[in-house]
């Protein structure tokens, strides 16, 4: 993994067992997936709603975790906490670098799959 | 083995359910919580089920606290998935009634390890049920030698439950896996041949 890496090919490896279909395969539902997580945290923030951000911030961080992409789980877990505390000042903020993070990992998961 | 898996998450679900295939775990996936408990009631046998700390409708550690206080006695082994941060919860999902707990992201060897306990623990208590129920067959069968029996002070027939008077050694043998062989005893032998001798003496 390089310094700036959004997530640890050889982690993700490992956490499926080198199994090249599954890791593909869980790739694209991630990348499926993502996009409606950020939307679902992004409408969390604008109605205020702390207890939403909390759960939702927490899915996209656990799918996140999968992938073993370090920044995006960072990013996710701030806004969980703030959920979890009602800060939701500070999310729109914490939310940008959320997405900024998102973009990078999915062009790199999306250049590391089969073409098929 | 049969085998439950309820995650919301599609991404961490299909891990997971591929995973445990692969070991030859027999998987049924459900996505809430509501479904997994609707899934566990109607389980028979050893079931295992990995379940999702955070779930709609009903989370896991509501899910194992149903299953014990509603299934006292069935035979399932609960693995609670939680996050990292969330692992001062450990203690609250063994006491909602979870046998054991994995951090998510889990470690393929490490679920492997503690699928494999579930597996010792629900096999070892399948055992003893089997035993249990054999153990209660055979103490059935003795229970029916037990209580009063009334009995005939001449002949020594007893009248069983259905008002019928047996001979002794047919009313045990129906009751239990004692089996009878006659013979003579010493003191009803000298008796006999007492009789015998007398018959032949008074018709000669």
């Amino acid at each position: 993994m390089t310094d700036n890496a959004a997530f640890d090919r050889v982690e993700l490896g490992r956490q499926m067992a080198d199994d090249e279909t599954l890791i593909a395969d869980v790739i694209r539902l991630f990348l499926d997936d993502c996009p409606t997580r950020l939307a679902e945290i992004r409408a969390a923030i604008t109605a205020q709603n702390a207890e939403q951000l909390r759960t939702t911030a927490h899915a996209l961080k656990g799918a996140a975790g999968y992938m073993a992409a370090a920044r995006v789980v960072a990013a996710a877990a701030a806004l969980e906490v703030m959920g979890r505390e009602g800060r939701l000042s500070e999310a729109p903020e914490a939310f940008s670098l959320l997405e900024a993070e998102s973009a990078q990992l999915l062009a790199e998961l999306r250049v590391t799959l089969p073409r098929s | 083995m049969r085998t439950l898996v309820a995650d919301d998450d599609r991404v961490a679900a299909e891990i997971l359910s591929r995973t445990l295939k692969r070991w030859e775990f027999e998987v049924t996936l459900v996505t809430d919580g509501a479904e997994a408990w609707q899934y566990l009631q109607n389980a028979s046998g050893p079931t295992l089920a990995v379940l999702d700390w955070m779930m709609p409708h009903l989370d896991g550690p509501e899910v194992c606290r149903r299953v014990r206080k509603e299934l006292p006695l069935a035979n399932m082994y609960l693995i609670l998935l939680t996050s990292l941060d969330h692992r001062r919860d450990v203690v609250a999902g063994l006491d909602a009634g979870a046998d054991d707990y994995v951090i998510k992201p889990f470690d393929p060897e490490e679920l492997r390890a503690r699928m494999q306990v579930g597996v010792r623990v629900l096999t070892l208590q399948e055992r003893l049920a089997e035993r249990v129920s054999e153990l209660q067959a055979a103490l059935s069968n003795v229970k029916q030698l037990h209580g009063l029996l009334p009995i005939c002070s001449y002949c020594k027939r007893i009248r069983g439950d259905d008002q019928y008077w047996t001979q002794v050694e047919s009313y045990i043998a129906e009751r239990s896996e004692a089996q009878f062989s006659h013979g003579i005893c010493p003191a009803c032998y000298v008796d006999l041949e007492k009789q015998i001798s007398s018959y032949h003496k008074d018709h000669s």
